[in-house]
């Protein structure tokens, strides 16, 4: 309280400033001529008062220095009322000051609360709902999108929201909330608003009065349908998944992709490696298990699966008991949704007693050395046919060296081929152009099908005769000059008896003197007409030569394996 | 340049009259190449079994030296039929002895690549022994 006196509004009783200020300074002294605009009033509250009037402000706003302190947000209710002679004459005033910031500021702050409430129920989809105390009565419901909305008071609302089957474990949730006054909350089916079945996690909380007791249960019921469905999904996938497992005689096997850790393997394993496989010891384990022989390959390829690469191999068991089992193996990654490597895994088969496997594999390396030992017979030939025809070591040299290159090319291709008719023309000549290297040569141009299929029998045989035309064509022919050309080109002649027909034109000034050569002659020539009843023609031309070919197809190729070469089944 | 037959080898099938069944060509080439060195007259040489079959009936040889296998076709029937009539047969290939059913077992079985001996000795030897009868 201040206590003015006089029409100068003198300061005569200032003391409660001490606390508000820290000082009583201005006492004595008349307020400044301006301090209301401190206080953002329009005019001096002393107007007034010297009219005798009373006047009062409520909760003015200002930044205040308490004490001699920082600034602070603070309010204050202002009242002023004048001071009367008994003549009713104003000679003074009293100005009480109150500090109402806290009372302000708690205001503000509840408002403040309720608006973020307002706002979060409004942006939430839940749908939110009030019960009595009790829990029996159904206050209101506000369903939102997600179920239906009952205005209350309602005594089954139970029913109208939760199907049957489970409305005992809401009310019992909603019981054991109750009994202990605690906020509950479960996942339970719900009817949502459509009327279908969905999943709803209900929360509520205890709303207390004064004496503890609860007068209503305030909660909201959250849509979790998505993730209840996609658990679902997930539990049931992994039922199927450990089923097959189960079911399968295959080993498979799922682990880290970084670790190498196992995180799955089906209890074929068990039975496969004779000793049970626990995912705790199993990495050490399995390691152990594999053949010493195999271990390194075996390794070498999960490294490529954990690459990224999904393979096909095959490695043998050792179990304690000296056994062997033979595993044939097809291993690959498993990727995250952005198409990181997750883990690796494997479907493993025990091929051991497989007859069918054993049997093949041994007609495999039957056949392969078969093939070995005519590759050779046909190198001893070459050779021994290369010595005849040479003049001197050093072309003996330079020509048996090309020629075994022609067949070690012809040999690849074999390699390369799925079956018996599934090399292609262009790929043969292909080979022989890189194995002389001039594959990128411009004097040379190709034209012909890249589907015309030649038999694997044929094949080192034409192989030759290729390779023969372009040594020649490189020492005397086309490529011995820069103007030179050839064309290759190529068809099938279909009809009654479909032929692969090749051109070779070859355009030098040279004279095609060298195809008079027998040995040369022979090979693209007689070599030809000898196993594949082929048709070949040698014309010279004004500027060059002409070599067609003609070789009847194989009207049906048959389809095979690669092993219908084998004359006999080594077991009858 | 050449290569030169040893001289014993040279004239050790001299008046043998042999046929080639083989379907690779460079490969009959060789060996008819080295049986003419070693004296022999080469019927032949032959891919196929249906010529075979004629140069057999036409000519007579004394033995026949045959690829168990001709492209897709294998020779294992043909050469019973010949061991039944009495007439040599010894197979040149690559397979071993595995390779081949055991109802051809008999029958003499040189890989591939042939030793010169060997080839001399086996032609021998069942010409002989096929004489006597």
């Amino acid at each position: 309280m201040i206590l003015f006196w006089g029409r100068q509004w003198v300061q005569v009783y200032n003391d409660a400033l001490a606390d508000l200020l820290g000082s009583t300074a201005g006492f004595g002294e008349p307020l400044p001529i301006d301090w209301h605009r401190d206080w953002d009033l329009a005019e001096s509250p002393f107007t007034a008062l010297a009219a005798g009037r009373c006047c009062s402000y409520e909760d003015r706003f200002r930044w205040f220095s308490r004490a001699g302190g920082a600034p602070r947000s603070s309010w204050f209710t202002l009242n002023f009322s004048p001071v009367l002679t008994a003549a009713n004459e104003v000679t003074g005033a009293v100005m009480i000051v109150t500090d109402t910031t806290r009372q302000a500021v708690a205001e503000l702050a509840a408002e403040n609360a309720t608006d973020r409430l307002r706002a979060s129920l409004k942006v939430t989809p839940d749908s939110i709902f009030r019960l009595a105390g009790d829990g029996a009565d159904l206050i209101e419901l506000d369903g939102r999108e997600f179920t239906r909305s009952i205005a209350g008071p309602a005594v089954d609302w139970l029913k109208q929201i939760v199907p049957p089957a489970e409305e005992a474990a809401v009310a019992a949730a909603l019981q054991q909330g109750i009994a202990t006054k605690r906020p509950f909350e479960l996942e339970h089916r719900i009817i949502r608003k459509d009327g279908g079945i969905g999943w709803s996690g209900t929360r509520a909380v205890p709303i207390f009065d004064i004496t503890r007791r609860v007068k209503e249960w305030y909660g909201a019921m959250t849509d979790i349908s998505p993730r209840k469905e996609a658990e679902e999904r997930l539990r049931h996938s992994e039922r199927q998944f450990r089923r097959f497992g189960h079911a399968s005689r295959d080993l498979l096997w799922i682990r880290d992709g970084h670790s190498y850790e196992l995180e799955y393997v089906s209890p074929a394993a068990s039975e496969i490696c004779g000793e049970p496989i626990e995912l705790k010891r199993a990495r050490e384990q399995w390691v152990a298990l594999i053949h010493p022989a195999d271990r390194m390959g075996f390794l070498a390829n999960l490294e490529r699966v954990q690459k990224g690469e999904a393979l096909h191999h095959e490695y043998r068991i050792r179990r304690h008991d000296h056994t062997t089992r033979w595993m044939q193996s097809y291993d690959f990654p498993i990727l995250d949704e952005s198409g990181r490597l997750n883990q690796i895994a494997g479907i493993a088969r025990d091929v051991t007693d497989n007859e069918e496997f054993e049997g093949r594999q041994k007609l495999a390396v039957m056949e392969l050395n078969h093939r070995t030992r005519n590759l050779i017979m046909l190198a001893k030939a070459i050779v021994t046919r290369t010595l005849d025809s040479c003049d001197s070591v050093e072309e003996f040299e330079e020509v048996v060296e090309q020629r075994l290159r022609a067949l070690a090319s012809a040999s690849d291709l074999l390699c390369r081929a799925r079956d018996s008719n599934s090399l292609t023309f262009d790929e043969l000549i292909f080979a022989m152009l890189r194995t002389l290297g001039t594959e990128g040569d411009s004097r040379i141009s190709l034209g012909g099908s890249g589907m015309t299929f030649i038999e694997s029998a044929h094949v080192p045989t034409l192989a030759l005769a290729f390779h023969e035309l372009m040594v020649n064509a490189i020492k005397h022919g086309a490529l011995s000059e820069p103007t030179g050309r050839i064309a290759v080109h190529w068809l099938v002649r279909t009809g009654f008896e479909p032929r692969l027909v090749v051109e070779w034109r070859e355009t030098s000034s040279q004279s095609p003197g060298w195809v008079a050569r027998r040995q040369s002659r022979e090979m693209i020539e007689d070599s030809l007409r000898y196993r594949m009843k082929a048709d070949v023609s040698f014309e010279p031309t004004e500027t060059g030569f002409r070599y067609t070919l003609s070789i009847p197809l194989a009207a049906h190729p048959e389809p095979d394996n690669g092993m219908s070469r084998i004359v006999a089944d080594p077991t009858d | 340049m050449s290569h030169e037959m040893r001289f014993d080898e040279s004239a050790s099938l001299s008046g043998y009259r042999l046929l080639i069944v083989e379907d690779d060509y460079y490969v009959a080439e060789d060996l008819s190449r080295t049986l003419r060195c070693l004296g022999a007259t080469v019927v032949g040489p032959t891919p196929a079994l249906a010529s075979a079959r004629s140069l057999m009936r036409a000519l007579r040889p004394d033995c026949v030296l045959l690829n168990v296998t001709l492209g897709r076709e294998n020779t294992i029937e043909f050469a019973l039929e010949l061991r039944a009539l009495g007439a040599p047969v010894i197979f040149v290939t690559g397979y071993d002895v595995d390779g081949i059913p055991k109802t051809a077992a008999e029958i003499p079985l040189l890989r591939k690549p042939v030793s010169t001996p060997a080839l001399i000795q086996n032609i021998r030897a069942q010409t002989s022994c096929y004489e006597k009868h």
